[in-house]
């Protein structure tokens, strides 16, 4: 029988699949309850939260779903939480999902991982396996996630899935408390382990409205600052700006607010079964549990994704976008409104195009572009993280130039993903 | 060139039934660290779709 290996496979489905809208790739939250209590978390509640438990889909709701899924075309599953080992019956769950044939990949923070649990991933082996390292050590992961003992565990549960040869990758979020230790995890990963490591910087207010992660997320410049001193990583930027640059939906082009492959080749569902474009946007939900998902996905969900723009903000016609994480999620979370620019994205995507040389055409009225109000100021700091990483800056910290002050503690807001204060 | 029908030949062979091609099995080695790169830092939507970079997640 032919061999095919899997990147040519798997970009030969997308490419098949992007002809039509087709629910190939979904996210389930089985919880959001989590051991851990991390300052950056978006959606994390406490283990002890009963009602939380209460409100979550039944493992005979999970499998009608799961038949539901798979019967509409789904290949790709993700299983994500809160912490997915904190429900007793996820193995339950995961392993029905695998009987139906899924590519599965599980997020996890690895602390409850155990002997057993391992055993039968090696039986039941799923795609990827993705652990969160908060920090190299002790002292920067506990502080991250506030809880005694998790670095032990989190590093044990690393250990019993290498043991077993699990495809296993580790990833962090780059925030004020762990940023000085990113490159260290990046070696004790790859170099150490011999497994795939990335981090990324972006990270979003909670979903119950709550601002608080954002008391720990980079400056403007930190994030940059951390791009800029991998060459690998600004090398891939920059191919990456010159195969997306220009606008991405232009009115001439479209005139929808989704870009990405939410509800077009993706969908997400929470541990009370709602069904929406993506695990961060709550605007528009669809109950599993009163309906079925086709009804969800043709109807709901598809209306939901061709949502029309109505404002010409200055991300329309921007031509860096594929340097920003702005998106209606983020938008929502941060802004008030799926439309509303975020400031924070806007400063990191010009200061990271200015960093590392690219143009940036004019796109409406933009503060951070040339002639706006704080252009200057960019162009200002782009020269210092440069001077900076020259001076051989490269992979160490310091903290300087602050833009804004992630310091000052911010509490909650108004939102308008859940409509709440 | 215009057939009778007003259709140029181009379109009458677009017409023409596709050719059965017999259904072929093939192995696929499942390997991560080559999937599509993933579209969002927090999910695992991936495909050209999306239009994240070196964060993210797995692609799939």
């Amino acid at each position: 029988m032919e061999t095919v290996n899997y990147g040519e496979f798997s970009r030969e489905m997308h490419r098949l699949l992007m002809r039509d809208r087709y629910p190939s790739n979904g996210t389930i939250e089985v919880t959001r309850r989590c051991p851990l209590t991390c300052a950056h978390c978006y959606n994390n509640l406490p283990m002890s939260d009963s009602a939380a438990r209460r409100s979550e889909l039944t493992f005979e709701e999970h499998c009608r779903i799961l038949d539901e899924i798979t019967e509409a075309g789904c290949l790709w599953l993700l299983f994500t939480g809160g912490e997915i080992f904190a429900r007793k019956d996820f193995l339950d769950i995961y392993t029905y999902a695998k009987s139906k044939g899924l590519l599965i990949t599980l997020f996890t923070n690895g602390t409850l991982m155990t002997p057993e649990i391992a055993d039968h991933l090696v039986e039941w082996r799923p795609f990827a396996i993705e652990i969160t390292l908060y920090g190299r050590t002790r002292e920067t992961y506990e502080r991250l996630t506030g809880i005694p003992g998790s670095f032990d565990r989190c590093i044990r549960g690393i250990e019993l899935l290498l043991e077993r040869k699990l495809p296993l990758s580790l990833k962090t979020v780059a925030v004020t408390i762990n940023r000085h230790e990113i490159w260290d995890m990046k070696r004790y990963a790859e170099e150490e382990l011999g497994v795939g490591f990335k981090f990324d910087a972006l990270m979003s207010p909670r979903i119950d409205c709550s601002q608080s992660p954002l008391a720990v997320r980079l400056t403007p410049q930190e994030s940059v600052e951390l791009d800029l001193q991998d060459p690998v990583r600004v090398s891939e930027w920059k191919k990456f700006a010159e195969k997306f640059g220009g606008p991405v939906n232009t009115p001439e082009h479209s005139d929808e607010i989704y870009h990405c492959g939410g509800g077009l080749n993706s969908f997400a569902i929470d541990p009370q079964g709602r069904m929406s474009i993506c695990v961060l946007s709550h605007f528009d939900t669809y109950d599993l549990r009163q309906g079925s998902f086709s009804e969800g996905w043709n109807n709901f969900l598809n209306k939901a994704r061709r949502k029309k723009m109505t404002m010409m903000t200055k991300c329309v016609k921007c031509e860096i976008k594929a340097m920003c994480g702005m998106c209606p999620a983020n938008g929502e979370l941060e802004s008030g409104h799926a439309e509303k620019p975020v400031d924070y994205l806007c400063q990191v995507a010009h200061l990271r195009a200015q960093s590392f040389g690219l143009a940036v055409p004019p796109h409406g009225d933009c503060e951070y572009c040339e002639g706006g109000q704080r252009y200057d100021h960019i162009v200002e700091l782009a020269d210092s993280l440069r001077k900076h990483i020259e001076g051989g800056a490269s992979k160490t910290f310091s903290r300087y130039l602050p833009i804004v002050s992630t310091e000052k503690k911010l509490t909650q807001s108004s939102c308008s993903s859940c409509s709440c204060h | 060139m215009l057939k009778a029908n007003g259709e140029t030949e181009q379109e009458a062979l677009k017409k023409e039934k596709r050719r059965y091609m017999k259904p072929e099995l093939k192995r696929v080695q499942l390997r991560p660290e080559e999937a599509v790169l993933g579209g969002c830092k927090i999910s695992s939507n991936a495909g050209p779709t999306g239009t994240c970079v070196t964060c993210s997640t797995s692609g799939s």
